[in-house]
């Protein structure tokens, strides 16, 4: 029988590496598409997810039983994704000016019919997400996808109940730029096999 | 909601009903306002395909054996790591009590001859067991351990605005309470040296334990000069030398006696 979340996290406390892998199978897929959001790149995400499976096997002895697995998970990985873009030079992270100019809509730029595919709005998307402070990114991330409440994002990033709304507020107003292509049309964009697939 | 009822509602306030963040009074309030509102409905609209069209974006897939590949990683990482200690069950922090006070008792009755010389093979006291060469082990390695953070703190880089100190935070953290542990056992038993200096490398463990885990410069300086005003990676390391010196003593009689 599988282990459920809580059991394997008792049991890899106790030095047991199987139940801590029940852990990994369990979650890195749904972390590596967080640690993706956060960080833009492929090899940057699997960084991401192993460090915060290195960071929760040593801190397994904090977690709580009542608390839920997943978002202690998230929580960490949020934290390492945030340690990451920190730590990466300046340089590869565009300006929140040049993210912005490359995601307002153009006049010459393309077409709602040009944009349909899911792959592409995950590329624009991606882009967008790119010009989001590290704090409104993981906000807007975490209530959004992951359907955090404000409480647990302020405590997850250290901020007040309003700085928090206020990240929120920002990064939905950025998102509602970079999306504007997609919204005029009313068009449903087709799925396409490839990098991106329906969660 | 920022504005009356009577009011229009503000682009945040949207927000929040549509992530399902305001009150339940609110929430009828303002969803009767953009339904009878020709001027609210677009931007509501808006808001709602803007996030709709987030949400057709599907979500980034890693390979298909992404989960073998990341154990894989993860594995070789973890492999000989222990998960860290929580010092504040009862089931670790009582042999902890129990090993700082026989420790301390091993210690206090050791008191370092000033003259440095090994002390008498047959002082029954110090050349008693075994337990107590391992009680010393112990201690050599907490030492070791303490001594490891303060030299990694010393040497952080100072060519950055910021050092993060997330890893010697949680190392800190760990090693505080057996610190405090074994130095008030010192105090009780009447070693004051080991006390003073145990003293003195609680507090930085608690500044680097409590402290920011993002230092600027300034804070770094700060926190290198509490541990050079001390002078306390030299103290700690004549007090692990004193207790690699009996653990020493100890096996020399031991072998002796065989």
């Amino acid at each position: 029988m599988q282990l459920d979340d809580v059991a394997a996290v008792a049991r890899a406390r106790g030095g047991d590496q199987e139940a801590f892998k029940v852990l990994v199978d369990r979650h890195s897929r749904t972390l590596y598409r967080l640690a993706f959001r956060m960080t833009g790149k492929a090899e940057d995400a699997e960084d991401v997810v192993q460090e915060t499976f290195i960071r929760a096997f040593r801190q397994l002895s904090r977690f709580e039983a009542r608390s839920n697995v997943s978002t202690w998970l998230y929580r960490i990985a949020f934290n390492c994704a945030v340690d990451f873009l920190r730590s990466r030079p300046r340089r590869e992270s565009a300006t929140e000016d040049e993210a912005l100019e490359r995601m307002a809509p153009s006049a010459t730029g393309p077409t709602v019919d040009d944009l349909v595919y899911a792959g592409q709005i995950g590329e624009r998307m991606q882009v967008a997400l790119g010009g989001l402070s590290e704090k409104e990114r993981a906000a807007f991330l975490m209530r959004h996808y992951h359907g955090c409440s404000i409480e647990e994002i302020g405590s997850t990033l250290g901020m007040k109940t309003n700085a928090t709304k206020h990240s929120i507020f920002r990064a939905v107003k950025k998102m509602r730029v970079a999306m504007q292509a997609f919204v005029a049309g009313r068009e449903e964009p087709k799925e396409r096999p490839g990098q991106w697939s329906a969660e | 909601m920022t504005s009356g009822n009577t009011e229009h509602p503000t682009e945040d306030d949207l927000v929040l009903l549509f992530y399902g963040d305001t009150s339940p009074a609110d929430e009828g309030r303002l969803a009767a306002h953009v339904d009878a509102c020709d001027q609210c409905r677009p931007l509501w609209q808006d808001i709602q395909a803007s996030l709709a069209a987030i949400d057709a974006a599907g979500s980034p897939e890693p390979p298909a054996d992404f989960e073998r590949v990341m154990w894989a990683r993860v594995q070789r990482e973890i492999e000989g790591m222990r998960p860290a200690t929580n010092w504040w069950a009862p089931s670790v922090w009582m042999p902890v009590v129990t090993l700082a006070a026989v420790v301390l008792a091993v210690v206090a009755t050791m008191r370092m001859p000033d003259d440095g010389a090994p002390p008498p093979a047959g002082d029954t006291t110090i050349a008693s067991t075994q337990p107590e060469r391992a009680l010393l082990i112990a201690m050599d390695d907490h030492l070791e351990r303490s001594e490891l953070l303060l030299v990694e703190v010393m040497n952080a880089p100072t060519d950055t605005d910021a050092v993060r100190l997330g890893f010697e935070r949680e190392a800190a953290d760990d090693l505080l309470m057996s610190s405090r542990l074994y130095r008030q056992t010192a105090a009780h038993t009447g070693n004051v040296e080991f006390a003073s200096m145990l003293e003195d490398l609680e507090r930085v463990l608690v500044e680097i334990a409590r402290g920011p885990s993002e230092l600027n410069q300034n804070d770094l300086n700060t926190l290198r000069a509490h541990i050079e005003e001390e002078d306390l990676l030299f103290k700690m390391r004549v007090v692990t030398d004193e207790v690699r010196r009996r653990q020493q003593a100890i096996a020399t009689v031991s072998e002796g006696d065989l």
